[in-house]
């Protein structure tokens, strides 16, 4: 299957593929759940580039500086079995994915373009 | 970050807020709504980041007016330039979740890209805390 994840228009750019609870600083508050700590280690994709779209001017639309965290650009992925435990995709077409620590999404682009 | 015009605080004020909900999220929440011991809505708005901090814009809301940004009446940008107290606190909170600055700030002091576009108009799903969960059930 492909997925499509924001990432930045640098390809190497070391966030792109960095669950956010691991990127620094990380975006948490005191009231976070345990749940949501869990939930923060997996990686954001959408089912299709349209969806994908869709959410980022959503988020703009809310949020002016939203692109310093999510970048400029989304990617077409190859996501297999062996990558790690992907999550139901939602009616937004989001789903996520928890990769194996041997998963390494930045070999895997198969598509960059801006959004 | 962004340089601010409001007075700098020695602490953050408030310390007995619960979730409700987080209102907007990806990959983490940008748009948190809580709730005081004695009933007060408040909510948790993401502006800006850098390499240190998240900053966040926090403020009192009236819950007549976050019903009425739920069902699509107003706008976020409504809601964030109009605080029930006139007022808000920005914070800069680090990767600990710790509030390291804290300032006191007009909504008419805040930089334009702090506050959401004419367009806001909530196009999101609520993820409530567990002990609201009864309040997600009668939205749905």
């Amino acid at each position: 299957m492909t997925g499509y994840r924001f990432i930045f228009e640098d390809i190497n750019h070391e966030d792109n593929f960095k669950p956010v609870l691991e990127r620094d600083p990380k975006r948490v508050l005191k009231f976070t759940t345990e749940q949501e700590k869990c939930s923060g280690y997996a990686l954001s994709f959408f089912d299709t580039l349209e969806h994908a779209r869709s959410r980022y001017r959503a988020l703009v639309r809310n949020f002016r500086k939203i692109e310093q965290k999510l970048g400029t650009h989304v990617a077409k992925v190859q996501i297999d079995e062996t990558d790690g435990v992907c999550s139901e995709t939602g009616r937004d077409g989001h789903f996520a994915v928890h990769e194996y620590p041997t998963t390494n999404f930045m070999r895997k682009i198969l598509e960059i373009e801006r959004i | 970050m962004q340089p601010l015009k409001g007075i700098k605080l020695d602490a953050f004020p408030i310390d007995d807020l619960r979730k409700v909900a987080d209102l907007i999220s990806f990959e983490g929440p940008l748009l948190v709504w809580l709730e005081t011991g004695a009933g007060d809505d408040y909510l948790f708005y993401w502006c800006d980041s850098d390499e240190q901090f998240n900053r966040w814009l926090v403020f009192r809301v009236e819950n007549s007016k976050l019903i009425s940004y739920m069902n699509r009446e107003i706008r976020l940008r409504d809601i964030v330039i109009g605080p029930r107290d006139g007022f808000m606190y920005v914070v800069d909170v680090d990767s600990n979740a710790d509030y390291v600055n804290t300032f006191f700030v007009r909504p008419e002091e805040l930089p334009e890209d702090y506050i959401p576009s004419v367009e806001s108009f909530y196009e999101f799903d609520p993820e409530f805390a567990p002990e609201y969960q009864d309040m997600a059930n009668k939205k749905s």
